[in-house]
């Protein structure tokens, strides 16, 4: 076979690919996450979320070829960084758990229990150390990205994604900067990572459009198509087009919607609690691989059948055939049978912002019932998210400014996600720059904008936390 | 004001940094990269802020939050900071990046602070697929020269630090 082969996506038509991209594709594991739900068990809520891994990933990839010879016009990327690009598109969720983010926190919890004889200092004399890493969780980076990194450096064995890429010249390691953002050249980071990047402009639309949450949809062509590349300060920064503010507006509106009402949707985070207590007990039990033998044999063949239909099948073998207590197994059975019913409810519910006085209570359980589940609402976390991270900090004195985040422009189109700080004079709101074509125009913050939602409506850098209280 | 804002406090303090100097550039800048340095250091102390590869070098914006949140609330709570300090092999951490990277002026040098955690975090994440560690250094400078070419003359010196301080590159 050669030339371009093509996928067909339901959200965003024909994906071309070249032979060693399809290459990729076929790689076990790859193939794994056709059996990997994108939204975990968030079907037991909206029984139209079956898409998975798989088709998300081949959207990402989509994207970013879309956006990437752009980027190789204006002089920002090369031939090689474009064909890095692609490669991380396509494999940045790799290394995701069974169930999407369902596992995760599992397996991140147990990987620190392991890394514990080599684990950080704590530096103050006294105190929790807990407490300092309390933020931490916001914004390291995610843990399936760090596996991901190393299933595409260390898989060198015949159809492995590292044996591919250095087939045909490319570095794994590159590829899999770019996956966790760290690749040197940052604007490669900011496609993949940052505040607008080609991940959520897939996963927020895609998801939407599964779940049947319509106000999700926005118009993901015309904010593609209104990505520029400008200089400022001899950086180039990716910015949003003025054109396309309001489509700006609405992508952001679309997070928050995908927050509340989808991946904080108070049944599906019972279930995938329920999901968690049950792993943690099958992986002391030795019925489900344990964090240790994940980060010895992800490079392993078993490893690509480390999926969906694993976990459900070892929860159901456990069940199935050793003598269990009581509470257990029915919690197990609430979670087999989808039985929404027999699901603890939720009594109270509050959203708060950091404006709202006085500390957010946790998310707390009431009523007696099975100390299983019990122990899974109490291990939930409060959600908690924040839809646009506010960076601007304008000291008010002479000196400089840290512009972080720099969204929108009047005339010319300046976006500066998180991934890409940069400085101006302090109370000069608009920065000179310079377009990808040699047009001038300015630098603006979508929070400054008088004409922008986000703005009126003080959207950015406000936190929101969702507040439960569940009845057994 | 929580335990981060205390540690990030003691660790100025330790450095000989006022807190008002938060107010400008270079002391943010000083703060994030020595954090950064004793974070990814030998002996690892987790301040618990999380780094990525920004312009200006390893940044951590959670950081910087807090950074800022410390200049609004240290008037009010100074007293009660005396009840906290860092370990004692931490201070002498600081000092040792203190005296490492103070100019003849007797303040710390915050260029050649930027070009060293740069150089770290580069050669320990962005090229750590390399093995050899001619090759990470060599690709660093090559990024230093071509990112931040006002401030590369500080490499050498900078690498030199580096060593001095036993921080792997």
């Amino acid at each position: 076979m050669s030339g371009p082969v093509d996928f067909n996506d339901d959200l965003h038509g024909i994906i071309h690919m070249e032979e060693y991209e399809r290459d990729l594709v076929a790689s076990p594991w790859f193939q794994r996450l056709r059996r990997i739900h994108q939204l975990g068990l968030a079907n037991m809520v909206f029984p139209g979320a079956e898409h998975t891994r798989f088709a998300h990933s081949l959207g990402v990839f989509h994207l970013a070829s879309t956006l990437g010879p752009r980027l190789q016009d204006a002089k920002c990327i090369d031939a090689t960084e474009l064909r890095e690009l692609r490669a991380a598109a396509l494999l940045h969720d790799i290394g995701h758990f069974p169930f999407s983010h369902g596992l995760e926190s599992v397996y991140k919890a147990e990987s620190k229990k392991a890394d514990s004889t080599q684990a950080a200092r704590a530096p103050l004399q006294s105190g929790d150390t807990a407490e300092l890493k309390e933020d931490k969780e916001a914004v390291e980076p995610k843990f399936h990205e760090s596996l991901g990194k190393q299933v595409i450096e260390q898989t060198t064995s015949e159809g492995g994604i590292a044996r591919i890429l250095l087939d045909n010249n490319l570095q794994p390691g590159r590829v899999g900067s770019i996956v966790v953002g760290q690749h040197e050249n940052l604007l490669l980071n900011q496609v993949l990572h940052s505040d607008l990047d080609v991940d959520q402009l897939d996963y927020l639309l895609r998801d939407a459009k599964a779940t049947g949450s319509t106000y999700g949809l926005y118009d993901v062509d015309y904010l593609l198509e209104s990505l520029e590349v400008a200089r400022v300060k001899d950086n180039p920064v990716l910015c949003v087009h003025v054109r396309a503010l309001h489509t700006l507006e609405h992508y952001v509106l679309a997070r928050y919607f995908y927050y509340v009402c989808i991946l904080y949707q108070k049944t599906r985070c019972v279930i995938e609690a329920l999901l968690q207590e049950i792993a943690r007990r099958l992986i002391v039990m030795g019925h489900l691989p344990s964090w240790e033998c994940i980060r010895a044999g992800f490079h392993e063949p078993w490893f690509c059948w480390f999926d969906d239909i694993a976990v459900t099948e070892a929860i159901r073998r456990v069940a199935r055939e050793l003598p269990l207590d009581d509470d257990l197994r029915s919690a197990i059975e609430m979670l087999l049978n989808r039985d929404r019913r027999r699901l603890p409810k939720v009594e109270h519910e509050e959203h708060r912002t950091d404006s709202d006085p006085g500390e957010p209570p946790s998310a707390t359980v009431v009523g007696d019932g099975n100390p299983v589940v019990r122990a899974a609402l109490c291990s939930m976390s409060t959600p908690e998210f924040t839809v646009l991270e506010r960076r601007l900090r304008d000291t008010g004195t002479a000196g400089e400014a840290e512009v972080l985040d720099v969204l929108t422009s009047d005339p010319e189109p300046i976006r500066v996600f998180r991934s890409e700080p940069y400085f101006v004079p302090a109370g000069t709101p608009r920065v000179p720059a310079t377009g990808g074509d040699g047009r001038e125009g300015d630098v603006l913050l979508l929070e400054s904008l008088t004409n922008s939602l986000v703005g009126l409506g003080k959207l950015a850098g406000q936190k929101t936390c969702i507040v439960r209280r569940y009845q057994l | 004001m929580g335990n981060r804002e205390k540690a990030v406090y003691l660790v100025l303090k330790a450095l000989g940094v006022g807190v008002d100097r938060l107010r400008g550039f270079d002391g943010r800048r000083m703060l994030q990269k020595a954090i950064y340095l004793l974070q990814d250091g030998p002996h690892r102390w987790d301040f618990g802020f999380h780094y990525n590869l920004y312009l200006r070098g390893p940044y951590s914006p959670s950081l910087a939050d807090t950074g800022y949140q410390l200049l609004e609330n240290f008037a009010a709570e100074e007293p009660k900071l005396a009840a906290l300090s860092l370990k004692d092999e931490c201070i002498w951490d600081i000092g040792r990046i203190r005296a490492a990277f103070e100019s003849r002026q007797g303040e710390l040098d915050p260029d050649l602070l930027e070009v060293a955690a740069t150089i770290r975090f580069l050669c320990g994440h962005t090229y750590s697929y390399l093995p050899a560690e001619a090759d990470r250094v060599e690709h660093a400078r090559d990024w230093i020269r071509k990112n931040k070419p006002l401030i590369a003359d500080h490499l050498e010196t900078a690498l030199s630090k580096l060593k001095e301080l036993e921080i792997a590159v």
